[in-house]
């Protein structure tokens, strides 16, 4: 049983749940925006498409496949291997 | 002449053995779009691995000192290009002091990526040219293939977003041939197919990958 007492900390914890929810789906939303081709990427890069998929298949750039199939690079990936802050712009 | 959803199969494409009806044809016309400026790409540099399996090894211009290049811990002569691309090339290289060749990559040294990583990179080494080569041969057609399957992978969803109704399964086979033949191979045709299945049945999700 709740005392009377109690009732505020449960609304916030209400709130730090929905808070949570929320910052859950801005991360999903933001991973799923920020994934580039490959082509962009070797543009980022200054390389060529050739050379990156080499660089995915030696280990040097970590890729994620898209439910289609099609081979894209995370933003925060270019960033990281550029030795950019995640802040940058692209 | 076969017909299918009603139109006569008549049309034919590069390295497809079969014919597409006219809403088969435009499917393969809008995905093929798409990979367009990719494809010519896929075949120079197929046609740049082809030559290295042509090399006369006995012949004495087959090796000849043109440059020399500097490494973290060596000095390398190199002797031939195993690879040109658009950013990059790859050389066929002796060390300077030694008897040992290696396969080096080496980028543009304003690219982002090589400011950050270095603008040369020894992808391996071997005791003699002609087994770097080889070796490098065996590397460069693997992501060959891996290039092409992803360029097919790319058309798909434009088949089967906005051309389902025009016998997607039958498009993506002419796409996958014609992207398999350039870089003489039918893991491509397979791997499309088994993407095509995790398109239709898997939860849309995405995974890392390991190639």
């Amino acid at each position: 049983m709740f005392s009377h007492d109690s009732a505020p900390s449960l609304d916030k914890l209400d709130s730090v749940i929905i808070f949570y929810a929320m910052e859950e789906q801005e991360t999903l939303k933001r991973g799923r925006e920020s994934q580039i081709s490959v082509e962009d990427a070797a543009r980022a890069l200054g390389v060529d498409s050739f050379t990156l998929y080499s660089l995915i298949q030696r280990d040097r750039v970590t890729a994620t496949r898209s439910p289609a199939g099609e081979i894209t690079i995370a933003e925060t990936e270019i960033a990281r291997l550029t030795g950019r802050q995640r802040s940058a712009a692209w | 002449m076969v017909r299918r959803n009603g139109q006569p199969a008549e049309h034919t494409v590069p390295g497809f053995a079969g014919r597409l009806t006219r809403s088969e044809l435009e499917a393969y016309d809008a995905a093929f779009r798409t990979i367009r400026q990719e494809f010519p790409q896929l075949e120079k540099l197929q046609d740049q691995v082809n030559h290295l399996g042509k090399i006369r090894w006995d012949h004495p211009a087959a090796l000849r000192h043109f440059t020399s290049l500097l490494t973290e811990d060596a000095r390398w002569d190199a002797y031939g290009v195993l690879l040109k691309t658009s950013a990059s090339e790859v050389l066929l290289c002796r060390k300077a002091e030694g008897t040992e060749w290696a396969a080096i990559q080496r980028l543009s040294v304003s690219a982002p990526y090589a400011q950050a990583h270095g603008a040369t990179e020894v992808l391996f080494t071997g005791n003699d040219a002609r087994t770097v080569t080889n070796e490098y041969a065996a590397q460069a057609q693997h992501t060959l293939r891996f290039m092409a399957s992803n360029l097919v992978a790319r058309t798909q969803k434009i088949v089967w977003d906005q051309y389902s109704h025009a016998n997607p399964d039958r498009v993506m086979r002419a796409l996958s041939e014609r992207c398999a033949h350039v870089v003489n191979n039918t893991e491509v045709v397979r791997e499309v197919q088994s993407v095509k299945e995790s398109v239709t049945q898997a939860p849309r999700q995405s995974r890392s990958m390991r190639v």
